[in-house]
Formats: C-alpha cells, structure tokens, sequence
C-alpha cells in the first residue's frame, strides 16, 4: 500500500497563516512562505497524516528531516516510535522507494498533464499491483501540522542506530558556533519571493555538496546500509550529543581523526579511516 | 513495516518580463503551485523486499553504467547522474 499526503492552501483565500504560540510569539506568515517551509519538516507531517486514517502496525521508519515543534509531531510519538534515518534515500532501500515513488509520482503526473488529486494518484499507479491511498491537508487540520513554536524538534532520541558519521577536517572551519539561519528565495506568480529558511550557511551547504559526490561519502551509505542504520556529515558543534555506544566514526584529515578518536575515549564506537572503510566496503561489494 | 519520505513537487512556467533598467526584455521561471508531497509505503516482507532491491539496483546500476558507486541511489542521485528522462527508465525498471 503506497499512501499520498500532501498540503492544499491556494493562497487567494487563506493569503497568512499564523504561526508559534505555544511558549513563543504567535505570527503570521505568509502562505507560500509557510509552505515552503513544511517541505523540509514533511516525512513527520506524512505519518502523522497516514495515521488519521489508519493504525500503525510494526516499525516507522522516517527519512531525516528539520522541523520545529508541531502538534502533529507531539501526537505521532504519543501512539508510534517513529525511526528517523538522516539520508535514508540514500542507505535503507524502504525509504529509497518512498523517494522513487515520490518522483516517479511527480513525473508521471507531469507527463500525463494530471493535477494532484486523489483519483489522478490512483490513475498513474493503477497497473502496478499496490493500492493507492491519498490524504490532504487543508485549513482545517493545519493546527496539527503548522509549527506552534521555532524551537526544533529533538530527534536525537529517535536516529535510527547504528548512527555512521563521517569527520572531514575542513567542513570544521566552515561550521558555525550555533547554527546560522540562511535564506533562500524563491519567485511566485505575484512577483512576490518566498523566503525558506535554513539553518545551514550557503559555504557549508556547498562543501557538503561537494562531499556527497566523493567516494568516501558513498562508503559511507554502504555501511550504514549494511548495518541497518542511517549517515550523515558530523558537525561538533550541532551533533556531539548525537554519537552514542555502537556508532561509526568515520574520519577524513588529522583534525577529525583526533576528533573521532576522542569520542572512543568515552563511549563504546568504532573509529575508521576513510581508506579503511572503502576496503572493508569493497570485500561486500 | 512503513517507511516515509517526501519531495518538493511543484509546477513551473516560463514568463517574459522586462529589465527595469535596460528595458530588455528576458525570461524567467516562475512557481504557479507548490506542495511538500509525503508518501508512504508499507511493506509486507521486508527481508524479501530488501534482497530483491538491492539485487535489482545492482543490476540496473551496471545497465545504466552508473559512476557512482552505491548501493542505494536515492533520485537526486539518478538525476544527477542520468538527466531527467533515463531515471524515469531507471526506477520504472
């Protein structure tokens, strides 16, 4: 069973939505601003939606995402134990196929000239033995899934382990003490740009651009795949409290080696070069 | 067993507009809707699911002669890598 979730808020008539409020400022923004802004915060939002309709039976399994604080996060870790796996696109094969279909979805609705509506998702899909399910969301559930505060959800309890981190020396110099927030502008057809915010800084996004498409990143994935669990670039300042016993440190440079190794002085983690990991990941290839 | 992600899906359409200086006109890409879209699927078997996989992007891997060595290519990766019509191929395969 594929499930569809997806948000409709025409801007004509719902032009601001208000936002925070709970131990935070209440404001409004505006809509495409809003929307733009649940695109990062979305797998939570998506099995909150699956589970208005139906039970959750077995493991949840999330790809990574930001998010501030939502009541439709507060209500599915009241009834699931939801997994999250940063890139989990890119090593836990359930979540790569969430990600095909999801793009297969788009392209096939493009390609057929279908809008996104529940019976153009069963008609796209049809021959392909799965039953198609769909929900959207509007103004009148937008209280669950809109953020009630700018404080992030904490997913530390909820990464899928083992947790593979890779160490790159330069990516330190890049981080920031505390997270920036960065903007990004998009147009809309009112001539009028949408903000999304983010809380990485234009030079660290490129350079961890750069990385993901080096061998060492690859490995990487590889391992987190073999061992059932999620990856990501390791920033000290915003992921020290995110290794614990059982992860994999993996370095890249004398700085994050040091770095790496200092972790195994405290808690029970796996230490590998770069160059170790590859040949390890060779012999499984 | 449900896994879950989501992708921007957005439609787009190209406009003229004039430069305010030059007075040139030019084009430009503009959103007319845009949506996060959530899917999740529910898998039955997963071990089965999870070796069939594997095996079945190894081998498409090799079709497609990609370069980057992975196990899992999440469409970002495909579409990095294939343009925008062979990932289609790939992942209807």
């Amino acid at each position: 069973m594929v499930h569809f979730s997806y948000v409709i808020l025409p801007p004509d008539q719902f032009p601001n939505v208000p936002v925070g409020g709970y131990r935070s400022p209440a404001y409004d923004v505006r809509s495409p601003v809003f929307l733009r802004n649940l695109g990062p915060m979305f797998p939570h939002i998506s099995a909150w939606a699956y589970l208005g309709k139906r039970e959750i039976s077995g493991e949840l399994q999330l790809d990574g995402f930001n998010s501030r604080q939502t009541n439709a996060w507060n209500e599915l870790i009241s009834k699931a134990t939801p997994k999250v796996f940063p890139h989990g696109d890119e090593c836990n094969p359930y979540i790569m196929i969430s990600d095909i279909i999801a793009y297969l979805t788009d392209a096939k609705l493009y390609n057929q000239k279908k809008g996104l509506r529940p019976e153009s998702l069963k008609e796209v899909w049809k021959n392909y033995g799965f039953q198609v399910d769909s929900h959207f969301l509007d103004i009148n559930t937008q209280p669950m899934y809109k953020w009630i505060s700018d404080d992030p959800i904490n997913l530390n309890p909820y990464l899928a382990r083992p947790m593979i981190f890779l160490l790159v020396d330069d990516i330190e110099k890049l981080q920031s003490v505390s997270p920036k927030v960065s903007i990004e502008h998009v147009k809309t057809p009112n001539e009028e740009e949408v903000e999304i915010t983010s809380t990485i800084t234009p030079e660290e996004k490129r350079f961890k651009s750069l990385i993901k498409h080096m061998e060492p990143w690859y490995a990487v994935t590889a391992y987190a795949y073999l061992k059932s669990g999620a990856c990501q670039l390791f920033n000290y300042n915003m992921d020290h409290d995110k290794v614990q016993d059982g992860d994999t440190l993996v370095y890249i440079g004398n700085q994050s080696k040091s770095l790496a190794e200092s972790f195994s002085h405290f808690l029970d983690v796996k230490v590998l070069s770069a160059k170790e990991l590859r040949s390890f990941i060779k012999t499984k290839l | 067993m449900l896994a879950f992600d989501s992708k921007d899906f957005q439609r787009r359409r190209i406009v003229q507009d004039i430069d305010p200086v030059t007075k040139d006109p030019y084009l430009v890409e503009e959103s007319t809707f845009y949506t996060p879209l959530g899917v999740g699927v529910q898998f039955n078997d997963t071990a089965a699911f999870r070796d069939v996989c594997v095996k079945r992007v190894k081998e498409l891997a090799a079709q497609f002669q990609l370069t980057q060595k992975r196990i899992i290519y999440d469409s970002y990766s495909l579409r990095e890598e294939l343009g925008h019509y062979k990932p289609y191929l790939f992942a209807t395969n």
